[in-house]
């Protein structure tokens, strides 16, 4: 028949009280061929559905807007179609479509024809509000099957990251553990070393003695190395635990800056420190004063002589702001992304051939971030730079995970 | 092995949603999907699992029973196919929020390969039964329904898979489960590969036979099956 749209499914039967099938009155599809029953038109799940649909309408009810699977049949795929019966001289009418309203449709057209017309019914069924329906049928099937792939995606990442997290717990506590147990015998190395040098071991010559001082300084870099990698790998594993505590920020300042200042005297850099005299703030003093220390550290290191390292604390809002500025040779905008990443290096140069793990700052970033505050730097070269760090007065917020590393979005610096 | 005791009453109970039998969680989660209420539905497992509650028994006391109510109602005509898709889209978030802890369950050094049979996009019921054979210590590797045969082969193969789980939802599904299956048997790399079926056509009395070592009826019923034919490796 010409204009018919066989993607269109309609299906109209009659069927006596036991379900077999009587007359075929609509079969878009070819889908009753060879069926002597209403069950072998139907995907088995929709069987039982199909036995209370019937015994509605054995009682003589009218059924609207039921959905039952037709079972795939020739090129015709299984699909779910809407139905709608009705019971007529002890037998039943069926109409099964796409849609309830083109159920509805198929069903006025029955009545509207006998039945030896009723296979032109799939002409009456074509239109375009079928055509859209079928549209939207092809898209929530094209949906479906996103979705599927999507869930099966994320099954997949969901398990490699846990694989992946196991292997990184493996990698810090393997850190850990190294760094741990290099720190005894380094001790041992410095002070021998120092030893050897202060002559307790005998006098020693020049070139000797020279050699021996060496090897204590060596050594210092080293465990100043495996101080921080322990320090890291306690942040990274989420095992720092904060000690909380209402803390004087002028004392808390100070304290922290005082080791600094004769590596600052003996370049000739002048520290100077402003703080707010009855400031407090909600934090662990000691993971703070770290933060400081490292700061105010590389500011001296990376300065010249006859310039000032400026330490600022002040309280701004709902925070504490500390900014470390220093006249120094500043950092170029390239390098400043990865500046917070451990092991990150710069083409800046210490001033007075002092070595630096690479470490220091990324401790900084993870301390800060565990109380739940941000860390930032603007640099401008030859200029010099300014480290902000700006910390909850009150402390790191409450979340369900105590103990943890603190908002984990960071401060995207 | 026998079928466990479902936690859940067969009838459904007076009172709409909330009054089907089900766990208190699991009702509530059924009343919040059937209101539309997406995020009130994923807190209520979500949180439950973040206060300890056991995972498994997320899986089977509450979204399993859950999806299997959403499935009777639409039998019942309560809802509609485009509601079911809702409900079940909700539940796959849900489930996507519980993999953390799904992943996290020491190995029992078993490893198994799961898919769906081709063109089957009901793939959330296998889907869940995957998380729980991971939830007992299987290695599981889920293939989408979109996966050609001889590329389940080949992961089955690749992954040197102990068992290869496959589902089936539609009677018209069980023609690509049996070119699966003769697929793996004719492969000589996974030819010894235990498989095990599952799925709506395979429940009914006179289910096809589609070349499978073991067809099964429920989840737990395919733990219990796999723990044998493991234990007589």
């Amino acid at each position: 028949m010409s204009g018919a749209t066989p993607d269109v499914d309609v299906l109209a039967v009659r069927i006596g009280p036991d379900g077999e099938l009587r007359e075929v009155l609509v079969d878009v599809h070819g889908r009753t061929d060879g069926a002597r029953r209403l069950t072998d038109l139907l995907d088995t799940g929709s069987h039982e559905k199909a036995a209370r649909l019937l015994a509605d309408l054995a009682a003589g009810d009218s059924v609207v807007d039921r959905e039952l699977v037709v079972a795939a049949r020739g090129e015709s795929p299984a699909a779910v179609l809407t139905w709608l019966g009705w019971s007529e001289d002890g037998d039943a009418m069926l109409v099964g479509a796409t849609s309830a309203v083109e159920a509805m449709s198929a069903y006025a057209d029955l009545l509207a024809i006998n039945n030896e017309q009723s296979n032109l019914l799939r002409a009456a069924a074509a239109g375009r509000a079928r055509e859209r329906r079928r549209g939207e049928s092809d898209a929530v099937q094209e949906l479906m099957a996103l979705n599927s792939e999507l869930a099966t995606a994320e099954r997949k990442l969901a398990k490699q990251n846990v694989t992946l997290e196991r292997v990184n717990e493996d990698k810090d506590q393997l850190l850990g553990t190294v760094a741990h147990d290099l720190r005894n015998p380094l001790a041992a190395v410095i002070g021998l070393s120092e030893a050897l040098s202060a002559g307790r071991a005998g006098d020693l010559d020049d070139s000797a003695r020279h050699v021996a001082e060496r090897i204590a300084v060596v050594a210092g870099h080293m465990r100043q190395l495996v101080d921080d990698l322990v320090d890291l790998a306690a942040v990274e594993s989420g095992r720092v635990r904060l000690d909380l505590e209402d803390a004087a920020v002028d004392a808390l300042v100070r304290d922290a800056v005082e080791p600094s200042y004769f590596a600052a005297a003996d370049k000739d850099i002048e520290l100077v420190v402003r703080t707010p005299p009855d400031a407090r703030v909600h934090a662990d003093r000691g993971k703070v004063q770290q933060v400081v220390q490292n700061l105010v550290d590389n500011a001296v290191k990376y300065s010249h002589p006859g310039t000032t390292v400026t330490v600022d604390a002040r309280e701004v809002d709902d925070d504490l702001v500390l900014t470390v500025t220093d006249e120094g040779q500043g950092i170029p905008a390239e390098e400043l992304d990865g500046l917070f990443q451990p092991f990150s290096t710069t083409s800046v140069r210490s001033t007075g051939g002092e070595r630096s793990t690479g470490l220091g700052l990324a401790i900084v970033r993870r301390l800060v971030e565990a109380h739940g505050g941000r860390v930032s730097v603007d640099s401008e070269v030859d200029v010099g730079s300014v480290f902000r760090v700006r910390l909850p007065l009150g402390g790191p917020a409450r979340t369900d995970d105590p103990g943890g590393p603190g908002d984990p979005s960071g401060p995207g610096d | 092995m026998g079928v466990r005791e479902a936690p859940i009453s067969p009838r459904p109970g007076p009172g709409g949603p909330g009054g089907h039998g089900l766990v208190p969680l699991a009702a509530d989660y059924l009343a919040a999907l059937l209101a539309g209420e997406r995020e009130r539905a994923l807190r209520l497992v979500v949180g439950a699992a973040e206060e300890g509650a056991d995972i498994r028994s997320l899986y089977e006391d509450v979204l399993a029973p859950v999806q299997r109510e959403i499935g009777r109602l639409w039998q019942r005509d309560e809802i509609t196919v485009a509601k079911e898709h809702y409900c079940t889209a909700v539940t796959q978030l849900v489930v996507a929020q519980l993999h953390p802890y799904v992943f996290s369950t020491p190995r029992n050094g078993w490893r198994l390969v799961a898919t769906s049979a081709q063109g089957n996009l009901h793939e959330l019921g296998i889907r869940m039964v995957s998380d729980l054979f991971e939830l007992e210590g299987w290695d599981t590797y889920y293939l989408g329904a979109n996966t050609p045969h001889a590329a389940v082969v080949d992961a089955v193969a690749e992954e040197a898979a102990d068992l290869l789980l496959v589902s089936a939802t539609l009677d018209e599904h069980v023609d690509a489960v049996a070119g699966l299956i003769a697929a793996a048997r004719a492969d000589a790399r996974t030819r010894a590969v235990p498989i095990m079926v599952g799925g709506p056509p395979f429940t009914v009395p006179d289910a096809p036979a589609v070349g499978a070592d073991v067809v099964v009826r429920s989840a737990e019923e395919g733990l219990a099956l796999a723990r044998e034919l493991m234990g007589g490796r």
